[in-house]
């Protein structure tokens, strides 16, 4: 963060007021928040000026530069004096402005509501039901977490990527009281609608005594396979977490961790080791390698016939530096993309809390998710093709477009991972810890029929095929014999090049596979990276069979089931299942209570 | 398998889908053959004959599949049921899809008619998800709004089932 940078003069001085209303950590009458409106913490007013000198620096720094160049070269008309007013006047000005939106922003916990009001010129009065807020998630940056405050982000159903409402600079305690209350109120009020429901929670909530819940943490120990006092991560993450900063107040969330996972030093490093970004590094360094070998290896023979001695030598030296370059730019760029991975999971922290399931990670930005069981569209285990080669997958969960909004990177897009790296061989006991709901999922899963070997190859090799023929064709057009290739070799050629598609086929009709029992669908598909989902039966917002002439002809058919995650929903599928295979899971799809009688009218 | 759903379609909706495929096609048709036109006298100089025809050809091919052949495959597949518990649909000219949604699933239902369908006396029933809509397309504006009225008032008291 650049924020460390910055002129002195940006801090204009908050000048705390003395009229805020009390913060409410003291005990309340009805619960842990006080009634009545409260404003947000008085640091909102630094870290607003902070934020729109940031985003105004360039005006500001057209404004500083004559001043250090001196009054000499300012064009004629313009005095230091008036350049050195309209600073003072827009840092002002920004700070003025940070005050009065500061004074108007106001939130309120009403009986069933959130009220959230706020604006200067446009002014907004959010009325939020506690009935539709989904997830309450906050984040901090390095300074909110200095000073211990964090950004809430409201967000409710209806799938729009947009927060419903943001309260900034809410004290740590403050926002960790509001989620608890909220999420409390509204389990209450869930109650009296739908008893099952909270049967449902209580089954799988098993709060065992306000200690016995933290006491669970040992047995993380078991998941890790180490000792966590001694690892590093851990301790920071836990380190991070004491450090609530300034203003943050004591810990608010009393609601018992059922389970609870930290990422550990190795699994941080590994995961940074093999992260997306690492196998793109790993290619272009061997493409690189090779390119300068081939360069110095085709040339040699003119080179060398030129001059012998010195120049074979200077070549030598020439293909040393340019593989150590390659090698050392390999392992910046490797580093960076640890520190990153390192940054961003550094102090990862999953956690199982009633009927809700909370991540915390960053190092330096903090970010804090959590999500209803409820609201879980599916889990997936994910094997890119480098983790996947040593053994480990990430688990996310698909969720309702939550996360989204602000961070719009591929990984919104993947869900909320709730483990960036584990064995592969214990992800499914890690999901049985954490969701129990999806411990009883299938796990031996059924192949894809035999006849659907042919229609993988041909899906994996077809439009390379074409391509190659068009190739082919066109080159035969100009040039019997274009590259001095004879023409019986032609087939051989293509047999090679088609290699990878038809490895791809083959490796794509061994994974795939399916299963499902009553309440949970199992489906798996990948060639060299591999992908499972698990879907709840009660997810599924429609589904589908169908059948292409090729897949008919075949006897094969293809299935698929869209959830409601993400923005606008989101198809799981797999392809070329048996025919009959397809049909039945679409009947498994099929609602099954009887209704009642009377309804029919 | 269990048996196709009973449902059909109107039968004019073969006639609202070629009036459609008519303006479509026709309109790709005209392009086609303007681009070729262009091309010829661009390249050749002058419009060359063969390549006219065959772009006569290919809109007369395009013209005849979509709007004889297709919309009438497309009527014979077309089949939904509404039953208590879900919406049933099966269809496809090539790919013959089946689709479920059960009716808890459903937000909300509308009856929609574009022009052509508007002339021809019928609607549209869509359904929507939380995962995106589907269309039964073609129905007659009664049918519409009474089948509108039952996917409504089954989805309002359709329960969940565990």
């Amino acid at each position: 963060m650049s924020e460390s940078g910055p002129l002195p003069e940006a801090t204009t001085p908050p000048g705390p007021p003395s009229d805020t209303p009390a913060t409410p950590s003291e005990s309340a009458p009805h619960g842990r928040i006080a009634p009545g409106p409260h404003h947000v913490h008085a640091s909102y007013v630094v870290v607003k000026s902070l934020r729109t000198l940031k985003e105004m620096w360039v005006a500001l720094l057209a404004l500083a530069i004559p001043a250090v160049r001196g009054a000499s070269e300012l064009p004629p008309g313009v005095s230091l004096v008036g350049l050195g007013a309209l600073f003072c006047l827009a840092v002002l000005g920004i700070g003025g402005y940070a005050f009065a939106s500061y004074r108007r922003f106001e939130w309120e916990l009403t009986e069933g509501e959130l009220h959230v009001r706020q604006g200067i010129v446009v002014r907004k009065h959010a009325h939020i039901p506690f009935s539709r807020i989904h997830s309450l998630d906050y984040r901090a940056t390095i300074v909110d977490r200095a000073l211990g405050i964090v950004t809430l982000r409201v967000e409710t159903a209806g799938g729009s990527t947009k927060a419903e409402a943001e309260i900034p600079a809410l004290t740590l305690s403050e926002a960790e009281a509001l989620r608890a209350e909220v999420f409390a109120r509204k389990q209450g009020a869930s109650a009296g609608v739908s008893p099952s429901r909270a049967d449902a929670l209580d089954a799988t909530g098993a709060p065992s005594g306000s200690d016995g819940g933290t006491a669970g943490l040992g047995g993380t120990g078991s998941l890790g396979g180490g000792t966590p006092a001694a690892d590093l991560s851990r301790e920071l993450g836990r380190i991070s977490e004491s450090a609530r900063g300034v203003f943050s107040g004591t810990s608010a969330d009393d609601t018992p961790i059922e389970f609870e996972y930290r990422l550990t030093t190795r699994e941080l490093l590994i995961a940074g080791l093999t992260n997306s970004k690492s196998l793109l590094l790993v290619l272009a360094a061997i493409g690189g390698l090779s390119q300068i070998l081939g360069y110095f290896g085709a040339d040699d023979s003119i080179l060398f016939d030129l001059a012998e001695g010195a120049a074979r030598q200077l070549v030598a030296l020439g293909v040393l530096v340019a593989v150590a370059v390659v090698i050392v730019a390999l392992l910046l760029a490797w580093t960076i993309s640890i520190v990153a991975t390192a940054i961003s999971y550094g102090g990862f922290v999953v956690r199982r809390r009633q009927g809700r399931v909370e991540v915390e990670r960053g190092l330096l930005e903090h970010r804090f998710a959590g999500v209803a069981i409820d609201r879980i569209q599916s889990v997936k285990i994910t094997q890119g093709v480098l983790r996947r080669a040593l053994g480990y997958s990430t688990i996310s969960l698909s969720i309702v477009s939550s996360l989204s909004g602000a961070d719009k990177s591929g990984e919104a897009q993947q869900g909320l991972i709730v483990h960036p790296l584990i064995k592969s061989s214990r992800a499914r006991a890690f999901i049985a810890e954490l969701l129990p709901e999806f411990a009883e999922a299938p796990r031996d899963l059924a192949p894809l029929p035999r006849r659907a070997l042919r229609r993988s190859f041909f899906r994996h090799t077809f439009w390379l095929a074409l391509a190659l023929a068009a190739i082919a064709t066109s080159f035969d057009l100009l040039a019997a014999s274009p590259l001095g290739v004879p023409m019986w070799l032609a087939p051989l050629i293509a047999a090679v090049l088609l290699a990878p598609g038809i490895l791809g086929g083959y490796l794509a009709w061994k994974n795939a596979g399916a299963a499902h029992d009553d309440t949970m669908l199992v489906l798996r598909h990948g060639a060299l990276s591999l992908e499972t989902q698990i879907v709840p039966r009660r997810k599924i917002q429609w589904a589908r069979a169908s059948s292409s002439p090729f897949q008919r002809r075949a006897g094969l058919g293809s299935f698929s089931a869209s959830t409601a995650a993400g923005v606008g929903g989101q198809a799981v599928g797999i392809g070329d299942l048996g025919a009959e295979a397809a049909a039945e899971l679409l009947e498994w799809a099929r609602p099954k209570t009887v209704q009642r009688a009377a309804i029919a009218e | 398998m269990r048996p196709l759903p009973a449902g059909r379609l109107s039968k004019r909706v073969v006639t609202a889908w070629r009036i459609s495929a008519v303006i479509s096609t026709g309109v790709l048709a005209v392009m086609l053959v303007a681009a070729t036109l262009a091309a010829s006298s661009i390249f050749l100089g002058r419009i060359n004959a063969g390549w006219l025809l065959a772009a006569l050809g290919v809109s007369a091919l395009l013209l005849a599949l979509n709007v004889l052949v297709a919309p009438a495959v497309r009527y014979a597949r077309w089949r939904f049921e509404v039953t208590e518990t879900e919406i049933d649909i099966f269809k496809g000219l090539i790919v013959h899809t089946r689709i479920l949604v059960p009716l808890v699933r459903v937000q909300h239902v509308d009856t929609t008619q574009g022009p052509v369908m508007r002339a021809l006396g019928l609607a549209s029933v869509t359904v929507a998800t939380a995962a995106g809509a589907h269309e039964i397309p073609g129905l007659s504006l009664e049918e519409a709004d009474s089948l509108r009225d039952r996917i409504a008032s089954l989805a309002r008291i359709a329960q969940e089932d565990v």
